[in-house]
């Protein structure tokens, strides 16, 4: 018993210095842009991780800068439109591909992945062309488009990827049951793999809510423009507005953390809570 | 079943769906006259033109100020101006323009016209500039306005290049601050008096690849100090590997790889990121800078600062001109927005952090003041890079072979040689 | 009316057809909104590039006139190209090395449960969601040379002698970037892995440990091989986005010094934007495709040998 305990203290006792390491790697940089971010101008460039003087001008002008405020709300629906469709997409497919043999089947499959060879700077320029034929450019319909068709290869293959592990023997009882497709997906397979759409819904919130060429060339104006372009507007040719880039990018990371938070139970539902519900 | 049934239906939905989307997709994708962009010379927008105009992001606080400024003088104009971030700028401007979709009215860096204006993008401007006096703006912007003879920018912007000092740097040294004749050999000796490794230097250069705009700002008034040039006289051959364009090379990497007096990270500074940061932290004692650099000094009143001109007093003239792209819609009120902008009383008025092209728009605050009246009194030295069609190519693989010197990787001639290969060859593919 | 189709289906083969193509039929259905996207917005695009690459493209006008491999053959002759392919091999492997390191890594440390672990995990996925304009700028201030964090932490506690010009020596420069690069993107190496972590059975490890076996052992015979195909979809995944990334290598260090850090997502942005030879660049990305192609097919076969081996 004792060497047990002993064991699992060392086992604790481990897993908490890897987490600081990692934390710490991860943190560092982003602590440096809070202290940044809080830095009067004639601090910028000195050495101190605690400013010496602290001033939420930054924060204050941008969270008073209405501008900000229309580029967070096409940066919310963007992003959440992406995300929302491209699991729907992106499961229906994926269960398609993981279950039905058909014709084609391998090569749809990979030349959806294909589709990700495609440099953006080579694409940009016909996407331009048929979102303006498609009469969406600068709107939101445009961009998350756009975003589907980053984000879907991805969603596509990481779903697919794990409900091939699911059994089949599963599914087999429920057609026996009676259990149409549709349900089939809705109450067996989606419950089994709410990790993976967890983090898929991860990836496609931050991609669509990061995203700057793209965001840059097809929103228009105010009316579409996202938080990412915003930022963007911190860099000019007199050089970076530091504190104010770094103020801006903690805020706008706050919503990409609120969603991570959200998500962190979905993602740690194991595979046999997942079955004894569905 | 039932739910199959639903489940079918929903495909057979998504699929309607789709199949509507896609049939919007017309058969020719490019086509610069399509009848959609037809629509906008309705009688109705003859009435009350819409004109477009996108600017750098710099600009934002001032468009509310000029768009009423404006109005007042054209009541029936609906003035519409978007700001653009410079990361991505020309990346929108081309694939906008390539789409078929420019604004009316596009500003520019000088940089930018050759590549644009040798893809045949942008509309001239010979007839329309007639009645301004070409004498009253910076010469070295009005000439690169002009690409093989006939004019596709309007000048707005013009930024002299001068160099900045830190006096408290040259006090502690005790060197005397730079006099007006000073030469680059001068520089040099003040550098390495200021000094001290790992800890000060006397300059900064840049060298980054990512701001090729910053690397010419610093490496070309050496060349040219040195006599020497990019191309011979009418731009038809490269020149920069001539003994005086070798020389320049030469010294301009040995401030790097020999006598050490600017910093370390030198060969991947640029100088709005990297050595102003080092300037006003008294770290670098000079540098070359213009109206954005003076902004910052000013926003640090504990620094002390001075201005002089430049060594042998060459300096790369930074200028915005507006242009008008093909794909334009509404090209005669984009023009006149253009000539009204450039007006003297208004650029005067309207310029925000950045330096008005005209002399005759800088008798008025804020530019009357000494410093700035300085600045513009350094404008008759400024001189600009060549306007050649693949210039942005040919200055990507300079900095490059000027990195390969800074590095220790080539020679000064050999790295000469490369660039005038690479550069000859892509002047014959124009 | 279950039994009775079924009944029927063995019947006859035009019913068995119909059934065949029903159990298909939602199929089709099921992956139609996906393809139909792809197809809608990717079609032009694709085909326009290969157009690009085959033909000599008169801008904007379009106008153009075909020119067999010619840009293919320009873009190949470039001095740099051995450098950018050999500069992406290093970038890609290195980069997913230490993704998969650090994700890893991460992935087994936050599937144990432990107190606070949740908020340790959300920390460690923070880099994730910072916009890259602003990490690879702080990126760029940790690694500068002169006032560079890493440098004055590195001199103020006595190691001066290991200070580098990290971004400007033509020696450090990809693999600082790589390191930035890495920081950006394991968490989703991470994340990934936890999820898939979540699907094996606890049972497996218990039984697992009743035979005697180590944790390391544990992981390299149940945890390795259930994580397999994860593992290569995210592996594939990988190497198609770091092929093309250039934010982090844009802004840290432009390719530079002198090309040191070129890839090939540099290559083509420059050829694009900077040149303007947008057929170098279609075609430089028709024979990536090519070449993707190419290993494909070799993993496919490889696969279908493996699977027939199995059988």
């Amino acid at each position: 018993m004792m060497g047990k305990k002993k064991t699992r203290m060392l086992q604790h006792g481990l897993v908490y210095l890897s987490a600081l390491i990692l934390c710490g790697f991860s943190l560092i940089p982003i602590l440096w842009g809070l202290s940044t971010s809080v830095k009067p101008e004639f601090l910028l460039y000195k050495p101190e991780w605690i400013p010496s003087q602290v001033t939420f001008q930054h924060y204050a002008d941008i969270l008073k800068n209405p501008l900000m405020a229309a580029y967070f709300k096409n940066s919310s629906v963007i992003a959440l439109g992406s995300t929302f469709f491209s699991l729907v997409i992106g499961i229906m497919a994926a269960y398609g591909f993981s279950r039905f043999k058909f014709r084609g089947r391998e090569t749809l499959l990979w030349s959806i992945l294909f589709f990700q060879i495609f440099p953006r700077v080579v694409i940009l320029i016909p996407f331009y062309i048929t979102l303006k034929n498609l009469n969406i450019l600068g709107s939101y319909a445009g961009l998350i488009l756009v975003y589907l068709i980053v984000i879907l290869p991805v969603s596509v293959w990481l779903l697919k990827g794990f409900i091939d592990k699911i059994p089949h023997e599963i599914e087999e009882a429920a057609v026996i049951d009676g259990c149409s497709t549709f349900s089939m997906l809705w109450r067996i397979v989606i419950p089994m793999i709410f990790p993976a759409i967890a983090a898929v819904a991860m990836y496609s919130f931050v991609l669509a809510w990061n995203e700057f060429l793209f965001a840059l060339v097809f929103s228009s104006g105010n009316e579409t423009r996202p938080l990412a372009v915003g930022l963007a507007f911190f860099i000019d040719e007199q050089g970076v507005r530091w504190g104010d880039l770094m103020a801006a990018s903690i805020l706008m990371s706050i919503p990409a953390i609120l969603v991570f938070s959200a998500a962190q139970k979905l993602l740690m539902k194991g595979l046999s809570e997942g079955a004894v519900k569905g | 079943m039932r739910s199959r049934k639903w489940f079918n239906r929903l495909g057979i939905t998504i699929l309607t769906g789709m199949m509507l989307v896609a049939s919007g997709c017309g058969s020719s994708p490019v086509n610069q006259t399509d009848p959609g962009t037809a629509n906008t010379s309705s009688p109705s927008s003859k009435d009350n033109p819409t004109v477009t105009v996108w600017m750098g992001s710099w600009w934002q606080d001032q468009v509310p100020k000029i768009v009423e400024a404006y109005k007042k003088d054209h009541p029936n104009v609906n003035l519409k101006i978007e700001t653009m971030p410079i990361n991505g700028y020309l990346d929108k401007a081309i694939s906008t323009e390539l789409g078929g979709n420019s604004p009316d009215v596009l500003a520019i860096d000088t940089l930018f016209l050759a590549a644009m204006a040798g893809k045949e993008m942008l509309e001239p401007w010979d007839d329309y500039v007639k009645d301004l006096d070409p004498h009253d703006f910076t010469k070295a912007i009005w000439d690169a306005s002009f690409m093989n003879g006939k004019m596709y920018g309007l000048p707005y912007r013009g930024e002299s290049n001068v160099f900045f000092y830190n006096k408290t740097l040259f006090d502690e040294a005790g060197v005397p601050y730079p006099k007006e004749d000073w030469t680059q050999e001068d520089m040099l000796e003040i550098a390495k008096k200021l000094t001290i490794p790992g800890k000060q230097y006397g300059v900064g250069i840049a060298a980054a690849t990512s701001d090729p705009a910053n690397v010419m700002t610093s490496f070309a008034p050496v060349l040219w100090s040195f006599n020497g040039d990019f191309f011979n006289k009418d731009n038809t051959e490269a020149a920069i590997n001539n003994p005086e364009g070798v020389k320049a090379i030469q010294f301009w990497t040995e401030l790097y790889t020999k006598y050490k007096v600017v910093p370390e990270g030198s060969t991947n500074f640029a100088l709005t990121k990297d050595v102003q940061p080092l300037f006003v932290s008294n770290k670098v004692a000079m540098m070359p800078g213009s109206t954005s650099m003076l902004k910052l000094v000013q926003q640090h009143p504990e620094m002390n600062w001075g201005m002089q001109y430049a060594p042998d007093k060459f300096g790369r003239a930074g200028g915005w001109i507006w242009t008008i792209p093909k794909s334009a819609k509404n090209k005669e009120a984009g023009r006149e927005f253009a000539l009204w902008f450039v007006q003297p009383e208004n650029l005067g008025a309207l310029s925000s952090v950045t330096f008005p092209v005209r002399k005759s728009a800088t008798n008025m605050a804020p530019w009357d003041s000494q410093d700035m009246q300085f600045l513009q009194s350094a404008s008759q030295y400024q001189r600009s890079l060549p306007i050649v069609q693949n210039w942005s190519e040919m200055q990507a693989g300079i900095i490059n072979e000027l990195q390969k010197v800074l590095t220790g990787g080539k020679s000064p001639q050999d790295a000469a040689d490369t660039m005038a290969k690479q550069m000859n060859e892509l002047l014959k593919k124009q | 009316m279950n039994t009775l189709q079924r009944e029927l289906h063995k019947k006859t083969p035009v019913i068995r057809f119909q059934r065949s193509f029903r159990k298909n039929m939602s199929a089709y259905l099921l992956i139609l909104p996906c393809v139909l996207l792809l197809a809608l917005m990717m079609v032009y695009p694709v085909f326009q590039t290969i157009r690009f690459s085959l033909f000599d493209v008169k801008l904007p006008s379009f106008d153009m006139q075909f020119s067999g491999l010619s840009n293919f053959a320009r873009i190949f002759s470039k001095d740099e190209i051995a450098t950018v392919f050999s500069n992406t091999f290093v970038w890609i492997i290195g980069s997913i090395i230490l993704k998969f390191i650090l994700g890893f890594w991460a992935a087994i440390i936050f599937n144990t449960k432990v107190k606070g672990g949740v908020f340790l995990r959300i920390l460690c996925l923070l880099p994730w969601t910072m916009p890259s304009i602003a990490s690879s700028n702080l990126w760029r201030w940790i690694l500068q040379s002169d006032t560079g964090l890493l440098n004055e932490f590195l001199r103020s506690y006595g190691m001066g002698a290991l200070a580098r010009n990290w971004l400007g020596d033509p020696q450090t420069a990809i693999y600082a970037v790589m390191v930035a690069n890495a920081w950006a993107g394991f968490p989703f190496v991470m994340l990934m892995i936890l999820a898939a972590m979540q699907g094996i059975p606890k049972e497996l490890y218990e039984a697992g440990e009743i035979d005697g076996a180590g944790p390391v052992q544990l992981f390299l015979n149940i945890t390795l091989p259930i994580l397999k195909p994860i593992i290569i979809v995210v592996l594939l995944l990988q190497i198609i986005s770091n092929m093309n990334s250039f934010d982090m290598l844009y802004v840290l260090t432009g390719g530079g010094p002198g090309g040191a850090s070129e890839t090939l997502g540099l290559f083509i942005y420059r050829l694009g934007f900077t040149n303007f030879d947008f057929g170098g660049a279609s075609a430089i990305s028709i024979a990536l495709l090519v070449i993707a192609f190419g290993f494909f097919i070799f993993y496919s076969l490889m696969n279908n040998k493996v699977k027939r081996g199995e059988a």
